[in-house]
């Protein structure tokens, strides 16, 4: 089959579409009102519930500990933590999920912008791989800043409850416990981001690849 | 009416007119009916958010095969679950074998088994050329140089004297 006889074949292929594919102006107005099903905006939708969970969890942190500061009695977590420690750890909570939420927005207004354009296919396909990164960035690092802020002060509420601060193992521990467990949700994040997006950007590189091949 | 119903309206209509072009770029894409629709669906929805975007500089149809062809490169349908622990590993699968419905005309069958040894952007390039879009405009819409689609128009047709050596 040459392409003259595959551009009869298309012909044909137009009618068929014409008498069996088209549809009314009411599936059109439906697809217009329907929810998509792209990985992208799933992803949008994931970053939109996390931004407002940690919207309010900001809110939420910091009320905590300014109450902690101003009323000891108040103070959430007495059962592990002094008013002021309670104040540092909410008040360090609240500026990682602010770190979080920056790093959020720069990812959404990214798939937002993609969602919204009409650019050719390399363009589109270049910042469609760059948005998706950044999502991807936003998962990895939104973990390697939390995990070691819960774990290091879990650590520290149960390694120095009845032992003061001093120059020794512990205190070596808490210093090398954020660094260690960061790494580790490095790591982790971007073996399961990996799993879960690996093929899918790869293939769509290689599709770039040869759009760039000029 | 609100501005907004007006647009959705006469944008509703632009894309009746036009609704041939998702549709053979849905025939290009998928292996199965169910898999059609969902793109379709989809490209409607990307255009509906892009159509802010469409200020008219270029053809409407131009347009349209830009923001169909950008939603079907991006569509996979996810396959073949993997297990690593609890965690799952998914394999994105391209539509590479001929539909499944079954056509009357040996002949359209015989140009979906040709395409489906292209990948999504030769899938692209090809239906344009197939449509007859001049190849100014098929530069236009994939990013690359005219003289870049002449090349890839030429890999392409030596893929497909491949695959019909091979039948």
């Amino acid at each position: 089959m040459d392409l003259i006889e595959l551009k009869s074949a298309w012909n044909l292929l137009q009618q068929d579409v014409i008498s069996n594919d088209t549809v009314e102006e009411d599936k059109i107005k439906m697809s217009v009102h329907s929810k998509s099903k792209s990985e992208i905006s799933k992803i949008k939708r994931a970053l939109h519930i996390k931004f407002v969970m940690a919207s309010v969890s900001i809110v939420f942190a910091a009320a905590l500990a300014f109450l902690s500061i101003i009323n000891p009695a108040l103070n959430p977590l007495d059962f592990i933590f002094s008013p002021i420690e309670s104040a540092a750890f909410l008040g360090l909570m609240a500026l990682s999920l602010a770190a979080m939420v920056y790093l959020n927005l720069q990812a959404y207004s990214k798939i937002e912008a993609v969602e919204s354009s009409a650019l050719n296919l390399k363009e589109n396909l270049q910042h469609f791989i760059d948005a998706m990164q950044k999502a991807i960035a936003f998962n990895i690092y939104s973990d390697v800043i939390i995990t070691p802020i819960i774990f290091t002060w879990a650590y520290y509420a149960y390694a120095f409850s009845d032992h003061p601060l001093d120059f020794d193992g512990r205190t070596a521990l808490l210093f090398i416990l954020p660094v260690l467990f960061g790494v580790f949700s490095y790591l982790l994040g971007k073996f399961v981001q990996h799993l879960k997006f690996g093929k899918y950007l790869d293939r769509l590189s290689g599709y770039l690849e040869s759009l760039q091949k000029n | 009416m609100p501005e907004k119903e007006q647009k959705e309206k006469e944008f509703i209509r632009l894309v009746d007119e036009s609704q041939g072009i998702i549709h053979k770029v849905c025939r290009m894409y998928c292996d199965d009916e169910a898999h059609r629709e969902d793109l379709f669906q989809e490209i409607i929805l990307q255009l509906w958010k892009s159509y802010p975007s469409f200020k008219g500089e270029s053809k409407f149809s131009s347009w349209m095969y830009r923001v169909a062809l950008n939603v079907a490169i991006q569509d996979f349908r996810k396959e073949k679950k993997r297990r690593f622990l609890f965690l799952e590993q998914f394999e994105f699968k391209e539509p590479a074998s001929a539909p499944k419905t079954g056509f009357k005309d040996e002949r359209i069958e015989a140009l979906y088994k040709a395409i489906s040894n292209l990948d999504k952007i030769e899938r692209a390039i090809m239906l344009l050329h197939l449509d007859e879009v001049p190849n100014e405009e098929i530069a236009e819409i994939a990013g690359i140089t005219q003289n870049y689609v002449r090349v890839k128009m030429t890999r392409i047709r030596t893929k497909l004297a491949k695959t019909i050596k091979t039948d």
